[in-house]
């Protein structure tokens, strides 16, 4: 009961911080089933990224090139 | 019916430079043959008759007058209705945007023009070429030329429809997901999504912007290389000319097989698995050497690519969500909605874990010409069948060749007992368009599928 009030809270709070005006007419309801999804792509990131691993735009290149 | 729907763009562009076939009674016949069986399919938003036929006079007049400007010269062409050209509404099938009407040409659109082809009007899509298919959006949803009431894939619905469909020989779509390969393998047809970066986006109307590609279907391979040629015209990068190696076989070409996407990860339908492990096959007796290679799961670039598309689709379009919340359909309202919910950090994970995913692709990729793997794992699926457009959603090869970047075009692979197109898709090395479309080539040249045609064209 109260993870769900917490989730409510959540949702309610990501509507109104992506600008809805009226977070209670159904948006809720819907992005609570995105942020779900989400996390559900989220579970696949992998748990190891290094600290030098960058997108490729701002890849360090290899490593005699910086050094 | 005439001839003149189905003949290849090769064909009709080598007449026309001979003076055997004039541009304007090819853009009639072809405008013809759309009133007669676009009423029942929607692949066109909206068509462009006055302008086609005045772009084909002005063709016609020049080559008369010994200007012949290429092989797209006096050629019919459609647009994705993402795609702008002056004057003429970009609507994004949005009711949102349906009054855009855009003062400059995209950068494609002008190569065309300058190439002197025949604009013959904005093509169907899913809503701001995300997800679908939709019912609540300003247009109809098109349907599949091979079976009626099926899905003809997407976003690029319309042009995938309407070149299988003989109402066009070439179409313009655009690929961030998989959005020409989709309807090419649904329709039959040849869907190229070239390497990302090689044609400009230019004026169209973005949905991913590290993902976009710009790409072009047709019916044959032959067709897909000269209207790339045309669009690559004066790009550096590109390693034109498409053509001149295009029939030069695969014997002694060395191809990669990832078979775990279709028979591994996940199960494809079974005549899907039957026709792409006989595609390896015959490759291999053409003269290829068939290497089995292993990527990560394909689910991984799925749920990669999902999260780069939907955070940067927020970020494009969402202002349009909280002021035009209510005009948006519903499925393009509730993805971008997705891109609210990841932050920034996972955002930022996102692309460092695609670096990597891209790393162990080209270390696959390592001394070998191509790969080959499916488009779609499944034919197909009636547009009633709600469970069916689900799982579709998450059954198909296509995101990690978004994820990474490389050219991957979809080509006819035969038909199910029911009847409906299969696929083919074959990956490249960066930049390597025309070993791609030389691979192609050899498998179409050595297969019949292109010569049959949609049983079912008849008027509405």
């Amino acid at each position: 009961m109260e993870d769900e009030r917490i989730e409510q809270q959540l949702y309610r709070r990501l509507a109104t911080d992506a600008g809805f005006v009226d977070p209670d007419a159904g948006i809720v309801t819907a992005i609570g089933g995105r942020y779900v999804a989400t996390r559900s792509l989220l579970a696949h990131l992998p748990r190891d990224l290094q600290w030098h691993e960058a997108p490729f735009w701002m890849s360090p290149g290899e490593p005699e090139q910086t050094e | 019916m005439s001839v003149l729907p189905f003949m290849p763009l090769a064909t009709a562009g080598s007449l026309i430079r001979q003076r055997r076939l004039s541009p304007v009674e090819y853009t009639q016949a072809l405008i013809d043959h759309t009133a007669a069986v676009d009423g029942r399919l929607h692949a066109f938003l909206m068509q462009s008759p006055q302008q086609a036929l005045s772009d084909a006079r002005a063709a016609e007049a020049a080559i008369m007058a010994g200007q012949w400007r290429g092989s797209m010269h006096g050629i019919p062409y459609g647009l994705k209705d993402v795609i702008d050209y002056a004057g003429m509404p970009t609507t994004g099938n949005s009711a949102a945007i349906v009054n855009n009407i855009p003062d400059a040409h995209a950068a494609v659109t002008r190569r065309l023009i300058d190439a002197g082809s025949v604009m013959m009007g904005k093509l169907a899509l899913h809503e701001l070429s995300i997800g679908g298919p939709s019912f609540d959006l300003p247009w109809p949803v098109p349907i599949n030329p091979w079976a009626d009431d099926h899905f003809a894939g997407g976003s690029s619905s319309g042009c995938a429809v309407a070149v299988a469909a003989g109402m066009l020989p070439a179409a313009i779509g655009t690929d961030t997901g998989g959005s020409v390969r989709s309807p090419a393998a649904n329709c039959g047809v040849v869907g190229m999504k070239p390497t990302r970066g090689l044609l400009s986006c230019n004026g169209i109307i973005p949905l991913a912007h590290s993902l976009d590609c710009v790409g072009v279907l047709t019916r044959t391979v032959r067709d897909n290389a000269l209207v790339l040629q045309s669009l690559t015209a004066t790009n550096a990068k590109a390693r034109t000319n498409y053509i001149e190696t295009l029939d030069r076989g695969v014997v002694g070409l060395r191809i990669g097989l990832i078979r775990h996407f279709y028979a591994g990860d996940e199960t494809a339908h079974p005549e899907q698995v039957t026709a792409l492990d006989q595609a390896a096959t015959l490759l291999e007796k053409l003269g290829a050497e068939i290497v089995e290679i292993r990527l990560p799961r394909r689910e991984e670039f799925s749920a990669c690519c999902a999260l780069i598309l939907f955070s940067e689709a927020y970020a494009i379009f969402r202002g349009l969500l909280t002021q035009r919340f209510a005009q948006l359909g519903e499925h393009a309202r509730t993805s971008i909605m997705s891109g609210a919910t990841v932050s920034a950090a996972d955002y930022i994970d996102a692309q460092r874990w695609r670096a990597r995913l891209t790393r162990a692709t080209n270390a696959a990729f390592d001394g070998l010409h191509a790969a080959i793997t499916a488009t779609n794992l499944d034919p197909a699926y009636p547009l009633s069948d709600s469970a069916a457009k689900t799982r579709a959603l998450a059954r198909h090869c296509r995101h990690p060749f978004s994820v990474t970047g490389h050219p991957a075009i979809a080509v006819p692979a035969g038909f199910s007992s029911a009847g409906l197109p299969l696929s083919l898709q074959i990956v490249g090395n960066y930049f390597d368009e025309r070993g791609v479309y030389r691979i192609a080539n050899a498998y179409q040249r050595a297969t019949d599928w292109t010569s049959r045609r949609p049983a079912n064209l008849r008027a509405a």
